[in-house]
């Protein structure tokens, strides 16, 4: 049995020929490639947590009195909960309990509402107390159409509380597509590698911890911490990060900051896709102004060593992305980074 | 043991190829990034199944053959806008550009089958060969042929009922 010959070295219509040869030499757009990537970057801490359920441990995750409430568990060495509810429910009424096990972990959440307010609680925490206690504060962002903003807290090993914030697009109207996701709907693991936007129908419980939980009326101002807190972070406690869950839990950080904080990292990363990285750096320079020690220092960090390459600042870069892998070896980021150097220092070479 | 080739290994060398792919598996344009997003994340938590035994392309293929498939089938449940004949045609009156040219092609990948039209794509614009498409599809090498020459049939059925499309306005224009 041997191949037929391609319909490219026959005799073909014109328009036919013409669409053949458009197909053979599409290419994705340029910007594409990397943009993307950052993409995939900032998911994965997420998704590493979300995509290992089921494995290991076990977590949990309760919500009452939603109308369309969607949990979503996982588990790895660090399992965090999921709780998503849509509709109107107040979030901070939705008595949502969490135990999870093993070390802390950071989620995001990202969901998108038609109308209705869409209020996601996201959880993380620990084995030692074994008890989290979660709030949500979903902040529509629109009449139609909103991303809304999980904030969660998670008590874990001293470390951090974790939460997640989408942290990009805010401004973009939301796909169709995404909004479909909203009702609960089961869909298939490719898709719930999205981590941020998998929701299971809250009729599948999975499988419960034994430790007991209990609220804590703290986490009901619980701030955010970007999805992007690395596990680095999580992984190297530090005084920091231990002090920081219970200022967190008394409202240190406010939802509005986080999400300018998000806004002006949004605007650096537009700014870099047009190739505009002096703006990108003006962006960035004021989040670091501002937000010295922000939830989305990682990123910044990220994407101020993209920016300095970009704008031919050697130097610079490479100062800083060496101050950034020693700080954060483990950061989702640091591949990239570490990418970055070695391409501009081969390239000033 | 040869050592797994990392997520950032596999998105380098593979960007082009998955990009290609879901474009000409029917994923529109303006989600192809989406749904790259979810081949790649899909690739991140399989990794560590990957055991070397196909060619990182057949395994790829596989996943977004499946991302596009369910984009494919969730967006015939949610909303589907079929591109007419009338449509094409007149952009194609207007414009002859490379892009024209991939919407009639895509255009005529609409006729296909999806499981033809995975052939086809393979065959005739990736350049893969019949035993190469059979392991992707995980498909018999027979199989692979026959849908080829349905895919080829539908093509052609579809570009002229083109034709036809496209000479029918201009008389009319021309009265």
């Amino acid at each position: 049995m041997t191949d037929p010959s391609r319909l490219l070295d026959q005799t073909l219509e014109p328009v036919l020929r013409s669409s053949l040869e458009a197909a053979i030499a599409a290419e994705p757009p340029a910007s594409l490639r990397e943009r993307l990537w950052d993409e995939i970057a900032l998911t994965l801490p997420a998704a590493g947590v979300l995509l290992d359920a089921t494995t290991s441990s076990s977590a949990t995750a309760t919500a009452t009195a939603t109308t369309a409430p969607a949990t979503l568990t996982t588990a790895t060495t660090a399992p965090a909960t999921l709780v998503t509810a849509t509709t109107a429910t107040d979030a901070v009424g939705l008595a949502s309990k969490a135990t999870v096990s093993a070390t802390t972990m950071l989620q995001a959440i990202e969901t998108t509402t038609r109308g209705a307010s869409t209020k996601a609680i996201l959880t993380a925490g620990s084995t030692t107390a074994a008890k989290a206690a979660v709030a949500a504060q979903g902040v529509g962002l629109g009449a139609i159409a909103g991303k809304a903003v999980a904030i969660g807290l998670g008590i874990g090993l001293g470390l951090n509380a974790v939460a997640g914030v989408v942290e990009r697009n805010w401004e973009t109207p939301v796909p169709t597509a995404k909004s479909a996701q909203i009702g609960g709907v089961p869909r298939t693991p490719e898709e719930q590698v999205k981590a941020v936007r998998v929701m299971t129908p809250s009729a599948e419980r999975v499988p419960m911890a034994s430790e007991p939980s209990a609220p804590t009326s703290a986490a009901a101002n619980a701030p955010a911490i970007s999805a992007q807190r690395s596990m680095s972070e999580v992984s190297k406690p530090s005084s920091v990060a231990s002090t920081e869950s219970l200022d967190e839990a008394r409202g240190a950080p406010t939802t509005d900051e986080l999400r300018d904080e998000s806004q002006l990292l949004s605007r650096a990363r537009e700014a870099l896709r047009d190739a505009r990285a002096g703006a990108a750096l003006e962006f960035l320079g004021e989040h670091e102004r501002r937000y010295s020690e922000g939830r989305l220092r990682q990123e910044r960090e990220a994407l101020y060593v993209q920016a300095l390459v970009r704008a031919g600042r050697t130097t610079e870069a490479q100062r800083r992305g060496k101050s950034f892998l020693a700080s954060f070896p483990m950061s989702p980021h640091s591949e990239r980074i570490r990418a970055l150097l070695r391409d501009d220092a081969s390239s000033t070479q | 043991m040869p050592t797994l080739p990392s997520l950032r290994d596999i998105y380098e060398s593979e960007f082009r190829f998955v990009w290609r792919i879901l474009a000409r598996l029917g994923v529109r344009e303006a989600e192809i990034p989406d749904a790259m997003q979810e081949v790649f994340l899909v690739v991140h938590r399989r990794l560590s199944e990957f055991d070397g035994k196909c060619r990182v392309s057949t395994w790829l293929y596989r996943i977004c053959f499946n991302v596009a498939s369910d984009r494919r089938r969730r967006a015939h449940v949610r909303y589907e806008i079929p591109v007419e004949d009338s449509d094409l045609e007149r952009r194609l009156s207007q414009d002859d550009s490379p892009t024209e040219a991939l919407a009639t092609f895509d255009h005529l990948l609409e006729s296909m089958e999806i499981d033809q039209r995975a052939v086809f794509v393979l065959f005739e614009v990736e350049g893969f060969n019949g035993p190469e498409i059979a392991e992707m599809l995980e498909c018999p090498l027979p199989t692979v042929y026959s849908r080829l020459r349905l895919a080829r049939a539908a093509f052609a059925r579809a570009a002229s009922r083109l034709q036809a499309s496209m000479n029918r306005p201009l008389r009319e224009a021309a009265v």
